[in-house]
């Protein structure tokens, strides 16, 4: 009863496309397994699914442009180019203030009290103006290891040893809680 | 030694296993960077709280076809030959294998006309340890008969719960969100389904003699299955463990299971949901008593295989589960308001549940603890 997941394994007997009968294509593979966590690291950013999900489509169009999927880089240039994305339209103020409307939140359970769901936005509010006033690096590597990246991965996709995204998350996060502690404090 | 960096401190927070040994054993006996320790803990627990954000539930495959549009590349059917689950191997052509196959598979048998009689339709369902390698001693019964298709186990792999039930007929897997953890809520998700396959058994001239002549005649499926986790990962890391084709290490050494059991932990969190209609067998004649007569008096089997074997049972008998010897164990539980089998790896690397209501047998398995599986097979509605 078990098998049948394991057959779902891109590696193994998965979806036939474009190069032969039991060869799936490479960039589906990829696709299949990377989408969810390059959504999840654009929505780490945005809190915003619609745009989580259309920067993601968004970086996967690009790569497919650029690299050949069966890449071994492939997985890392995603993370990267999704973190970077995702906080570009973080810092396009238009955008943020929309995105800071719609955060009324249809994707989340509306708690019934209405001081909660105020506190709830501002708490979001916050957080995405810290994350934006944050060194872009600082705010790459906060966003790819909550993210759920280990710290193998988040050293791939900044380009840095696994040793240095310890210092560097330290050093972001203690900047992360200035930022927040001077915007409540204001 | 140095007082160890803030860096490594902030690691030993998230991975510890990862840090050197030198370093955890000066950590110990440090309480200057104990205290440093806490500092950075409560920094990190304030940016985990702080960035937290609701699990984020994504269909890969749907997002897959808006891309492949906006490349303007067509699309083609997404179909999964069961290749690797054993159907081909000619191992599994005899009657042993269709008994076998069906406590090692997905499988399901009905009659197919009036001369045929049920013979295997289990209600229930039990464990028996094989220790790996002793199935080896069934190559021999390959040549008992063959097996012909009438229609093939196929995947098909689809964009949803709905799809999947259209596929299998059977109703849709519904998972109630608050019973997944983080971890596995924010994971890719896959859905395949089957619909139902038939095949049948004929026992030729070198089977037993009680058996020469007769048929099993055998339907696999309708079945339909979820998947939350990174499955590019656990192909990537299963490959590199050479555990390919999802099969259990072919030596069964300690050191290939060892090796298996780190490639899942690190392919990260993965659970694995599957729906099917129960195994049921039926016969132009042969019973499974004699079935499993002609099995027993078979020389060379293993007693973990004859235990198996015994195990089978006539109509609304057991469902036998085949778990590896010394590295699982298994036991009852309540689950939907009967009892059911759960199953956990002895390393706490994963654990699943098993249980049969209303003729369709449910699987929930995966990376995670027997609490968090059992939360999510009582919150199943399928």
């Amino acid at each position: 009863m078990n098998a049948e997941p394991a057959e779902l394994r891109p590696g193994g007997e998965g979806p036939a496309k474009g190069h032969g009968e039991s060869e799936p294509a490479p960039f589906d593979r990829l696709f299949l397994a990377e989408y969810g966590r390059v959504v999840a690291i654009a929505n780490r950013v945005l809190a915003d699914r619609a745009e989580a999900e259309d920067v993601a489509q968004e970086v996967f169009i690009d790569f497919h442009r650029r690299h050949r999927a069966d890449a071994p880089y492939a997985p890392a240039w995603l993370h990267r180019a999704a973190v970077h994305t995702a906080l570009n339209r973080l810092r396009g103020r238009r955008r943020r203030e929309r995105r800071e409307r719609a955060q009324a939140g249809d994707h989340d359970p509306a708690p019934l009290d209405p001081q909660e769901i105020a506190e709830q936005r501002e708490n979001r509010r916050l957080l995405r103006a810290a994350l934006a006033r944050l060194p872009g690096r600082a705010a790459a590597v906060l966003a790819l290891r909550y993210s759920g990246l280990s710290y193998v991965e988040v050293g791939a996709a900044l380009g840095v040893s696994a040793g240095q995204v310890g210092t560097r998350l330290r050093r972001a996060e203690q900047a992360l809680r200035k930022e927040v502690h001077r915007a409540t404090s204001a | 030694m140095r007082h160890l960096p803030e860096g490594t401190l902030r690691r030993l927070y998230d991975e510890p296993y990862a840090v050197e040994d030198a370093a955890r054993s000066h950590y110990r006996s440090c309480q200057r960077c104990q205290h440093r320790f806490r500092a950075v803990a409560e920094d990190a627990r304030h940016a985990q709280a702080t960035m937290a954000t609701t699990p984020l539930p994504v269909d890969a495959h749907v997002a897959l076809g808006r891309v492949r549009s906006r490349l303007g590349e067509r699309e083609r059917p997404r179909l999964i030959p069961l290749r690797g689950l054993g159907w081909r191997r000619p191992a599994l052509a005899g009657a042993a294998a269709a008994i076998l196959a069906a406590g090692l598979s997905v499988t399901a048998f009905t009659p197919l006309g009036s001369d045929l009689i049920d013979i295997f339709q289990p209600t229930r369902e039990s464990t028996v340890t094989i220790a790996q390698g002793d199935l080896t001693g069934l190559d021999a019964l390959s040549a008992w008969g063959t097996v012909t298709w009438a229609a093939r186990p196929e995947l098909q792999q689809v964009d949803s719960a709905a799809q999947a039930a259209q596929v299998s007929g059977l109703p849709a897997i519904r998972v109630s969100p608050g019973t997944l953890p983080a971890t596995v809520a924010g994971a890719p998700v896959s859905y395949a389904a089957m619909r139902q396959a038939t095949g049948t058994v004929t026992f030729t001239s070198k089977a037993p003699a009680q058996l020469q002549g007769s048929t099993l005649q055998v339907r696999f499926g309708p079945a339909e299955t979820v998947v939350y986790g990174d499955l590019g990962k656990v192909g990537a890391t299963a490959r590199g463990a050479g555990t390919e084709n999802g099969a259990a290490p072919q030596s069964g050494s300690d050191g290939d299971a060892s090796q298996a059991r780190d490639a899942l932990r690190a392919a990260g969190p993965l659970l694995g949901i599957v729906v099917m209609d129960a195994p049921r067998a039926s016969s132009t004649g042969v019973s499974v008593a004699q079935i499993k007569q002609a099995l027993l008096a078979q020389p060379g089997l293993s007693p973990s295989v004859r235990q198996y074997i015994r195990s089978l049972d006539d109509p609304t008998g057991n469902l036998p589960i085949p778990i590896p010897a010394g590295q699982v164990n298994a036991h009852s539980v309540r689950v939907q308001g009967v009892t059911g089998t759960a199953i956990g790896d002895n390393t706490g690397l994963g654990s699943g549940v098993v249980w049969i209501e209303q003729g369709k047998v449910y699987a929930v398995a995966g990376t995670l603890t027997e609490d968090q599986i059992l939360a999510i097979a009582n919150g199943l509605r399928a």
